[in-house]
């Protein structure tokens, strides 16, 4: 037995891979490749010998205005994704409110399943414009906020919430100060979920008159007008790519320092 | 860097003229914890007095039910009747929550808030308790000291930049920060590997000498109890208490078969890591052979026999303030036993033997008997 004063160190600390900078030159990659894609595309519609319906239907005036309507689609429907999924899901987390869990996933389940082109159809018969559109695909995305929310609160370590309420937090202080803090990275990848389902969706709302690229797709599938199409498919692409980009970073942002 | 380097700031000198708050009394009236669906209670009808400034060891097979006594002073788990006094005040009136502020609470996992600064994390109860910033600041940078990590290296690192060991010292520092009278400590070196622990365990020693907390610590290590005890409670299944006394006296006179069983073999050895020394008349110091290390006089009589069987000696030098002072024979330490023996016979009355099916549960330990020796200096 060797006194306290000979004992070697074994309690050596962890050798870190710390990331301090927050980007990465690779980040670039994508926007690039996007910046790539939309300009040679460009060029080849102005290059492309197109009759006079496919030059009206992918003049950049249209393109930009869709484009923009897509954008501002897309976002309504994420917060109100994030405004009602991110409150149901700390509720189902709640010991008092955990019977809604069945209610609500329930929903969410019958949201994503049930056929998006029906539902449109559906309330498209009753409704039409940029609300209904926005409700119906924001029903159709709201599971992966929900779900993510959910195992985000429920992945936060027992000891770390032990410690927590311990010490003395109270349930409030617990989940504001430290579960949501925790769960914020799931939260934000179910989010980035939400953000590409929502960009791949939207078009087929075009019919019920709410704007955005479909509006380019689909009547250049009906006047049979292949360039106009792979257009309007690429910017869709493109822009689905972009958004999840961005989602990327935000959600690194959001991210507290300590767990990054 | 490493552990030992970032203990370098030596725990005794106490920058702010704050005066820790002593420990107090603690209760347990007939407590008991049921749960709905069980016929048996998880905690049957405790009854425990711990007296202020002590470290009351909760030791116990698994499944005995200490965690849930412990975890009912603080209301983790609420219990289900019986009446826990803390100080006099009945905890189960005062709101939970506040409650829990002036209560230290340190467990196995440690649960640092990993995405919080060292530094956040050790305010975290001052904070809630609404203290300045200023008030806050100095007492983070105390705290910090105090449990050996250089507050100008640590403060603003985040958990899983510390090893192991340092995260728990970051924990008894976040328990302590808002000079609770009270903790609790639910195996708290029980994550970190075995000369860490000693290490940790040592330092809380110490530390826990200048503040004099009232501490409930929960443990299934036996050695550890010994160690860190004023007092062990024993506890078999539904939290009974089996015995209830010093370390010596669990050691020397178990109150039944179940004691005597988890007490384990090796009781008198165990019993010498409780005795220094500076217990036993040493002789003039040319006894011993030359050329063999001389141990320190605030060595246990544990690591002096642990000295003498590794280098086939009966006997060895001790050295006092880097002076040789005498020699102690493998004679000396039989003849110790010997009288400890008879001092536990006396007090019990009976005859030496394993068990004593016959002793009362939850006597009080004989106050004479080396409590001042195990700890250097219990003022």
């Amino acid at each position: 037995m060797t006194t306290a004063t000979e004992q070697v160190a074994l309690d050596v600390q962890p050798v870190l891979a710390r990331r301090d900078r927050l980007f990465v030159w690779t980040d670039l990659l994508i926007p690039l490749l996007c910046v790539v894609v939309v300009v040679s595309e460009l060029f080849y519609l102005s290059q492309a010998p197109l009759d006079s319906i496919e030059r009206d239907l992918v003049s950049n005036a249209r393109i930009w205005e869709y484009t923009q309507q897509h954008i501002l689609i897309t976002i309504v429907i994420v917060v109100l994704v994030l405004a009602v999924a991110v409150p149901l899901g700390v509720l189902i987390t709640r010991r008092g409110t955990a019977w809604i869990a069945p209610f609500v996933l329930g929903f969410g389940n019958v949201g994503q399943a049930a056929p998006i082109v029906g539902l449109i159809a559906i309330i498209g018969s009753f409704a039409v414009g940029f609300w209904p559109v926005v409700l119906i695909i924001a029903a159709f995305s709201i599971l992966p906020v929900l779900r993510n929310t959910i195992v985000g609160i429920q992945q936060v370590d027992v000891g770390v919430k032990d410690a927590a309420r311990g010490m003395g937090m109270s349930p409030r202080g617990i989940l504001f100060g430290v579960e949501l803090p925790l769960a914020v990275p799931i939260i934000a990848a179910g989010a980035r979920t939400s953000l590409v389902l929502a960009v791949a969706v939207v078009p087929l709302g075009t019919d019920l008159n709410a704007g955005g690229l479909g509006r380019i797709v689909f009547p250049a599938i009906k006047l049979d007008r292949l360039e106009a199409l792979v257009a309007g498919a690429v910017f869709i692409a493109v822009l689905a790519l972009l958004i999840d980009w961005l989602g990327g970073i935000a959600q690194r942002l959001l991210t507290p320092r300590g767990i990054r | 860097m490493s552990e030992s380097a970032a203990t370098t700031t030596e725990p005794t000198t106490r920058p702010s003229g704050e005066r820790e708050a002593g420990g107090v009394p603690i209760v347990l009236d007939g407590v008991t914890k049921k749960y709905p669906g069980t016929d048996s209670a998880a905690v049957d009808d405790i009854h425990l007095d711990i007296a202020p400034g002590d470290i009351v060891m909760l030791v116990g097979p698994s499944g005995c039910g200490k965690t849930t006594t412990m975890r009912m002073i603080n209301r983790l788990i609420e219990p289900t009747s019986g009446r826990i006094l803390i100080d006099g005040e009945d905890v189960l009136s005062l709101n939970d929550v506040k409650l829990r502020r002036t209560i230290g609470y340190v467990i196995q996992q440690i649960g640092l808030f990993p995405h919080l600064t060292i530094e956040s994390n050790v305010s975290m109860v001052p904070k809630l308790l609404g203290w300045d910033k200023a008030r806050i600041a100095t007492r983070v940078e105390e705290m910090l000291s105090v449990v050996g990590l250089d507050p100008a290296e640590f403060a603003h690192r985040y958990p899983r930049q510390l090893s192991g060991g340092q995260q728990q010292r970051v924990g008894v520092a976040r328990a302590l920060c808002a000079d609770p009278p009270i903790m609790l400590m639910d195996e708290p070196f029980g994550a970190v590997d075995p000369i860490t622990r000693t290490k940790l365990q040592d330092e809380f020693l110490n530390l826990q000498q200048r503040l004099h907390k009232t501490i409930v610590f929960v443990t299934h290590d036996f050695d550890e109890a010994v160690k860190m005890g004023d007092k062990i409670a024993v506890l078999d299944k539904g939290s009974r208490i089996a015995q209830y006394a010093s370390p010596e006296e669990i050691l020397t006179s178990p109150a039944d078969d179940f004691v005597s069983g988890f007490v384990g073999h090796g009781a008198t050895l165990k019993r010498l890591q409780l005795e220094r020394l500076d217990s036993l008349d040493l002789h003039p110091a040319d006894v011993a052979e030359q050329g063999v290390e001389p141990l320190p006089m605030r060595s246990t009589l544990h690591d002096v026999l642990d000295a003498m069987i590794a280098d086939g000696l009966d006997a060895v030098q001790v050295v006092d303030d880097g002076h040789i002072v005498g020699t102690v024979t493998l004679e000396d330490l039989l003849g110790r036993v010997r009288e400890l023996r008879a001092e536990a016979d006396a007090r019990t009355g009976g005859a030496a033997s394993e068990s004593r099916p016959g002793a009362t549960p939850g006597t009080t330990p004989d106050p004479e008997l080396e409590a001042g020796q195990r700890k250097d200096d219990p003022t």
